[in-house]
Order: structure tokens, then sequence, then C-alpha cells
């Protein structure tokens, strides 16, 4: 019923982009507003599993998806956005569709800037963990590492004031939408039906709050955010013919700061954030405790063509029981990434992520190469080290030892237009 | 994509001070002819320097870098630069080809007594991030400019010497030889020295060639369609040329506007999103 709602939302938005940009056009010529523009990608995405792993997983997955995206300066201060993905191009792909990415209106004031519509609000300078973003849910299904792959537009109405060198932004999220959880045997799964999403109710929807500023060069900012957290819980009830395991989302505040700077070759990033959960005494074992999260990273560009970056974080329970608690109290992931360009079109990555805690990495090699302007190829591996943690086995997920079967290879394909 | 390129982002904008001095280097009016022979070679390079009388700039930049076999890319990107008062300038940079990168936009803002302020946004991540210093002697872009051939000319770190007077394509230009004063900005630019062969009427920069650390000819620099833009005078079409690779880079100026009023907000990380 969503989609339904979305597509007809979709569609009415590039009538409105098209016929907008028509009349536009033709009152006003080249003096006036701009035409309709026009981009997007083409990517082709297959992946190989390697090592010994359950035999009802495929050994390789394809992936191609088509993104459009079409924008329209409707007036001198009105903007509109919208693409959206054509996925399962393929032969392999079960269930071909078309899903509505983001779609928004931008107008623009002399001291605010308002976007309504489905969008994305990235919050955060921490490099792949960032504590202070959470207002969009993720999409883990894909198997991309990669950002961009996983973030998932919601609706929101956003609204950025800027007053005497400090940017105030709130954001309104009317409904609920939650993670897509990962499909990967040793991770918790979910009987269909049985994840009871909130209600979409006044009460129930999400709003978030920031207020950013420099000084000297020091990039500042904090927020807060009122919502659910995007990844259910496991409850057991027991009825006449037995237990029932269910899923539930809970409530989540988050109040946090983040701040950037650069000096010379490095940049310095650090991120904090403060997680207030239903479980405010730590006394639940199924909702998550309440818990500080930090990350501090720095990055160094050598020569131009070598850059290195390093980064630690933490996230520690500030209410924990050890009687209940099958989780640790803390765990501490350290990142470390290089990046050498051997030409201009030619680079080479690697990046290890290592939970200190569980003795477990995450391996990422990847060379990518521009074989021609906006056509990339991209190949890589993702390697998982470490083992499930043998006294609970699949219900503590350790960082990436319930993923050990789960390492793989990829060829990724990308023309932008 | 956007790690990719927030990756190279990093490495390769990090000094891009002023496109806007592609031009700089022929800003002035025409000397005066009479006593123009008795210039300095340090007048002379002073007056392509100077960029007095441009308070801003905008124009679209488009490089074709064609390799040895003769393949060629594009890149192209949209410029708006400002000086202000204090004469600290600002740059605003709008990527618009390759596709893959479109929409990207970088500001650099120079401060007094600190470093630039350097942010890059990037459209896949919709975030702004600050970025640190790069060499100067750096490609820019993947072209056969480095940072130090686009940026504002830094006369300071050479001595310079007029060599002789010659004519290129018909034009009276003063030749001078430059040397890097101090063995860092050798190794920095990779350039031993320089020959310039500077327009005696409107002080542009109309050919150049560089020696390498070994003394032997690197890259040539040709530079043409001189016009009169805003009472300043531009090169709008410059070709690099390197002797050793066999590559080369044509970049071409257009659009280009100066002294029209550009508004200081558009210097700033909102704009930068927009």
């Amino acid at each position: 019923m969503r989609n339904v709602r979305w597509l007809i939302f979709l569609a009415v938005l590039l009538s409105l982009t098209l016929a907008t940009s028509r009349i536009i056009y033709a009152e006003e010529g080249a003096a006036g507003s701009e035409q309709l523009k026009l981009g997007g990608y083409l990517k082709l995405d297959t992946r190989y599993r390697l090592g010994e792993h359950d035999e009802s997983v495929d050994d390789m997955t394809t992936g191609t998806t088509f993104q459009l995206k079409l924008s329209s300066q409707v007036a001198q201060n009105v903007k509109t956005f919208a693409s959206l993905n054509v996925q399962g191009l393929d032969a392999f792909a079960e269930a071909p569709g078309i899903s509505f990415q983001e779609g928004y209106i931008d107008i623009h004031g002399k001291n605010m800037d308002l976007r309504a519509g489905k969008q994305i609000i990235a919050w955060g300078t921490g490099d792949g963990i960032n504590p202070t973003d959470n207002i969009n849910p993720k999409d883990y299904s894909t198997g991309s590492l990669d950002l961009e792959d996983q973030r998932i537009a919601i609706p929101a109405l956003k609204l950025d004031y800027y007053l005497c060198g400090i940017t105030l932004e709130g954001a309104w999220i009317p409904y609920f939408m939650p993670a897509t959880l990962p499909d990967v045997k040793g991770l918790p799964s979910f009987p269909e039906g049985l994840v009871h999403e909130p209600r979409k109710t006044l009460n129930n929807s999400e709003y978030a709050l920031k207020a950013s500023t420099s000084v000297q060069g020091v990039d500042l900012s904090a927020s807060y955010f009122s919502g659910w957290d995007d990844w259910p819980t496991v409850h057991m009830t027991l009825s006449p013919t037995g237990p029932v395991m269910s899923g539930d989302y809970h409530r989540l505040q988050v109040a946090g700061a983040d701040f950037s700077t650069a000096y010379d070759k490095f940049t310095f990033r650090g991120e904090a954030a403060y997680f207030q959960t239903e479980d405010k005494d730590g006394k639940d074992p199924a909702i998550a405790n309440p818990h500080v999260q930090y990350v501090l990273g720095t990055d160094y560009s050598y020569n131009d063509n070598l850059t290195l970056l390093a980064q630690f974080s933490q996230e520690i329970k500030t209410k924990y029981d050890k009687a209940i608690d099958l989780e640790r109290k803390s765990t501490s992931l350290a990142m470390a990434r290089a990046s050498y360009k051997f030409t201009e079109y030619v680079i080479g990555e690697i990046t290890g992520v290592y939970s200190i805690d569980d003795q477990a990495s995450l391996i990422n090699p990847e060379l990518s190469y521009d074989l021609a302007d906006a056509t990339n190829l991209k190949v890589g591996a993702v390697i998982y080290t470490g083992a499930p943690d043998p006294a609970t086995g699949p219900i503590y997920m350790t960082n990436f030892g319930n993923l050990d079967k789960e390492d793989q290879l990829y060829v990724q394909l990308k023309y932008s237009f | 994509m956007s790690r990719k390129f927030s990756r190279k982002m990093i490495t390769l904008l990090t000094t891009v001070f002023l496109i806007a001095a592609l031009a700089a280097a022929g800003v002035l009016p025409p000397a005066s002819p009479a006593g123009a022979e008795e210039l300095t070679a340090r007048q002379i390079i002073d007056r392509v320097a100077d960029d007095k009388g441009i308070t801003d700039m905008s124009s679209k930049v488009t490089m074709r870098i064609i390799n040895a076999s003769g393949q060629e890319r594009v890149r192209s990107v949209t410029m708006q630069s400002k000086t202000g008062a204090d004469d600290l300038g600002k740059v605003l940079m709008r990527f618009m080809a390759p596709a893959d990168v479109k929409g990207t936009a970088f500001l650099n803002i120079e401060n007094k007594g600190r470093d630039d302020d350097r942010l890059l946004y990037l459209p896949a991540l919709r975030k702004v991030r600050r970025i640190s210093v790069s060499g100067r002697g750096g490609s820019f872009m993947g072209s056969d400019f480095t940072y130090a051939d686009i940026g504002k000319p830094k006369t300071e770190d050479y001595t310079y010497r007029l060599l002789r007077s010659e004519a290129v394509d018909g034009a009276d230009t003063y030749v001078l030889e430059s040397i890097p004063k101090d063995k860092q900005t050798v190794a920095d630019l990779n350039i031993s020295k320089a020959h310039l062969w500077v327009h005696k009427d409107y002080f542009v920069i109309v050919k150049a060639l560089y020696f390498d650390r070994n003394g032997k000819e690197l890259k040539l620099l040709t530079a043409g369609n001189l016009q009169k833009i805003g009472g300043a005078w531009f090169a709008l079409k410059m070709e690099m040329k390197n002797l050793q690779a066999g590559t080369r880079t044509v970049l071409v100026l257009e659009e280009v506007k100066v002294n029209s009023g550009l508004p200081d907000d558009l210097f700033t990380e909102r704009s930068l999103q927009q």
C-alpha cells in the first residue's frame, strides 16, 4: 500500500516537474529557469561467496540497478528532485521492480531552506561509523559496504535556518521506517509477519534537531534525535501452543556532538553520542541498554598518491548487569585504510576493521579502475575472520565472527550519465 | 563511488587556490609602450602576477586530456571566485563532467594567519567534508596541469632573469628564466627551472617551457585566444604538453565574467550543497 502511495506521489511529482519545466522554459527561455535535467547510472554487481557455506545459499548473486535522477529549477528559489531505481534487470533476478528512491521539493529563502519529501539526511563526521546519524534507516541486505547503497530515504520535512554563523536544522519524520535486515546465516532472523512496526500516529513520529557552526577552522555541531531504533528486538512469549517469538521496535533518544578540523596534510574527526533506550535501567535483556558511542579518526594525505586513515570507536553500556546481559559491556573497533593512486584512473585500497574484544575482523581490498569517463570497474573482496561467541553462538553477535562464512568476491561495473 | 571520489578529491583538490588565476597571468592592462623595454625581470613578473582590478570572476573550465595513445577524457567545472577587501580569496568549483562526479562541489576560503578552509561536498554521501592540504605539484584533475600551474603564481618562491626578447606567433614577448629559490620547491614541483614568454603588451604568459630536476625539457605550455574581458586580458585557451610522457591537455575557459558582483553568501557551506 505504501509503495502504491509513493508511486502515485512520484507520478505527481514527475508530472509537476515536467510541466513546470516546460512552462518556465517556454516563458523565460534561456534567461529563466533551467530545463529538466536527467542523470543517473547503470550498475552491475556480481558477488561470489568464498569457502564453505550452507548449500541452501547460492554461490553467486547478481544485481543490476538502473537509477534515473531528475531535477529541475522550477523557479529562482524552488527546485525539485526525484530519483527512482529499476532493479533486477538481469536473468537471475527473482522479482524485478521499480522503487522510488528520493523525491523532494526545495524552497530557498533568505535565511532558510525547506526540503519536503522523501530524502536522505546524513549527519556525523566519522568514516562509516556515525553515532549521530540516526535519521535514515539502512538497507543491509545488499551486501554492499558502501553507504551510498545502504541508506534508505525517508519521508521528512526538513528546515535549515541560518543565524549569525550558526546553522539550525530541524527534521520531522511523520512515520517510522525500519532497517532492512541482512539475510545472512548466523545472524538472528525474524519470521515473516511477526515483526510489529509502530503504528503511523503523530505520537510515533520522529524528529531531530541540530546546531552547527565553524570556529577558526574547526567544525562543531550538537544534535538530538527522538525516534525509534531501526533494529527490532526479539521477544519470547508463552501461548497455549507453546513459546512464540516476535520482533518489536523500541523508542530511542540520542544526544550527540561532532567536530572536524584540518591541519597541514592531516584531517581530524570525532563524534560521540549518548543513546537513551527504553531499557533505562538495563534490566531487560531483550532491549538494548543505554550506551555511549564515540569515534575518533584522522586521515593523512602523503605525496598526493597515498592516503592513510585510522579510526577508533567504542561503545560502552552505561547500564549493565552481567547476570542478564548477553553482550559485552563495551566493544571497541579499530579501523585502518590505505588508498594508493597508481595512476589517475587506477586506485588500490585496503580497509581493515578489527574488533578488539571479539578478536574478529573485516578486510576489504579493492581495486578501482576508470575504464572511461564515467565508467568505473571495481574488483574486491570482503573477508571476515573470527568466530561466533562459543558460549552464546548466534544469539550474541560478535562484530564479524558470525559472518565468517560470508566471505565474498565482488565485481562492480558502473556507468554514470 | 563516493568513497573513491572523496579519496580523489582529498588528494586532488586540496591546494586549488584560484582557477581564476588561470587568467591572473594576464589581468593587467597593457603596459605603456614607452619604457617597456626598461622593465626588470621582477617588474615584469609582478605585472603578470598582479590581479589588481579584478575582484570577482566566474567561468566554465573544460579540459581535454589526451594520453600518448590519443585517447581522450574530458573534465568540466564551473568556477566562481572572489577576492575580499582583505585581499583574501574564495573559490567555489562545481563539477559538471564526467557524470560520476557531477554535483560534487569544492569551496576554498583563504584565511589570514591559518590554513585555508577547504570544504568538499559529496552528493552521494549528502555531506560536506573538511579536507586537508595537498601538494602543489600534484596533477590537477588528472591533467598535465599541476596545481602550481593553475594556481596563483607564488613569484616570491623564484628568482627571475630577463634572457631576451622574442616574437611568438607575431607577438613581442619578454623571455624570462625562473629558478626556484629552495630545494623544497624543486622537490614539490619536480621543476628545476622554466622559461616564460610574456606578452609585452598584455603581460600574459603565452608560452612556457619547464625543465625537470635533471635539466631535461619536461613540459611545454602554449596559451592563446587572448581576449580582453572587463578591462583585463585573458588567455582563454591553453595547452600543456608533457614532452616526456607524450600526453597533453587542452584547457578552455568559456563564459568568463569579471567584476559581476558575486555575493559573499555564494561562498558558504550552505551554497556548496545547493
